[in-house]
């Protein structure tokens, strides 16, 4: 089974969306794109795979105190913004999973994993991710701020 | 009578909004506990029983799947409703959920409408209970 890039961007913004009060849009460009954060689910299931994003500290503190509804200069801790991330992911896996590829059939989703990145690694990832035949990239603008997701299937 | 929840999810962002969700809905609201996993919440429901369960499915130690599991088989705690609110929407897990007697699902994004939806019929059904007529709107 593949996935549908076109639908990807898509389903991925629509999720988004309804979970949050933010703007989504598509990117001009995608360079200069210096993510901090990165975060990774798995998911087993009809189909296996993972799904990982990437996006700055600061888009992360925007997501926590839009879905708390508080300023975003009144969030407290760097845990709120890392969990409103985690679940921004476990949310927009588990619809992406059945609306891509099994709407029947349950997936389980692994917890959510926040790490901050190491500059090194970046080039390393992308490295690393290209190399995957199955990798689909989805670039998106949240609130102006450039998010990367990739979801990646195991044969 | 005033209605005690106990909110059960691994992440204290949706805990947070379900419990913001649920000020604006119910009128009389008693006590908002909190448990980050099912292990969690079988040790908060043994202290104090509460008037309705909200649970999440994917959580680490001890999934709702298994909390639910538990909560049946305890007969004094095995009539308190349960709504799962999850991201898992697949046709088999509503079935298996319907089947182990759950009161209501919610899929992951909610608006906070739609949990007050269910909310009414269940308080409604099970305590003869009024949620508020106000429109919640959006967080
Ligand atoms: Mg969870």
């Amino acid at each position: 089974m593949t996935t549908k890039p076109i639908t990807l961007t898509s389903a991925i913004s629509e999720v988004i969306e309804n979970l949050t009060m933010m703007v989504v849009d598509d990117p001009e460009t995608c360079e200069n794109f210096a993510p901090q954060l990165r975060g990774q689910i798995e998911f087993t299931g009809p189909v296996n795979g993972s799904l990982g994003i990437q996006c700055s500290e600061n888009l992360a503190q925007k997501l926590a105190a839009n879905l708390l509804g508080v300023e975003q200069e009144t969030m407290e801790t760097q845990a709120n913004a890392w969990d409103a991330l985690a679940e921004l992911l476990n949310v927009v896996c588990g619809n992406l999973v059945t609306s891509l590829y099994d709407s029947e059939r349950p997936f389980n989703l692994s917890s959510p994993q926040i790490n901050v990145i190491v500059p090194a690694q970046i080039d390393d990832n992308k490295e690393q991710s290209y190399s995957n035949d199955d990798s689909q990239r989805a670039f998106i603008l949240l609130d102006d701020e450039p998010v990367e997701f990739v979801l990646s299937v195991k044969k | 009578m005033s209605i005690d929840i106990l909110i059960v999810d691994d992440s204290i962002t949706i805990r947070a909004m379900t419990k913001k969700a649920l000020a604006l809905s119910i009128s009389d609201l008693g006590q908002v506990y909190e448990a980050e996993n099912g292990i969690l919440a079988l040790a908060r429901l043994a202290e104090k029983k509460v008037d309705l369960i909200i649970t999440d499915l994917n959580m680490p130690r001890m999934d709702g799947l298994q909390l639910i599991e538990k909560i049946k088989r305890q007969p004094n705690l095995a009539d308190i409703p349960i709504i799962v609110v999850s991201t898992d929407g697949s046709t088999e897990r509503l079935s298996e959920l319907e089947h182990q007697g759950i009161r209501g699902y919610l899929r992951k994004p909610f608006r906070p409408e739609q949990l007050k939806e269910i909310l009414s019929e269940i308080l409604e059904t099970t305590y003869d209970h009024q949620t508020h007529n106000t429109d919640v709107g959006d967080f």
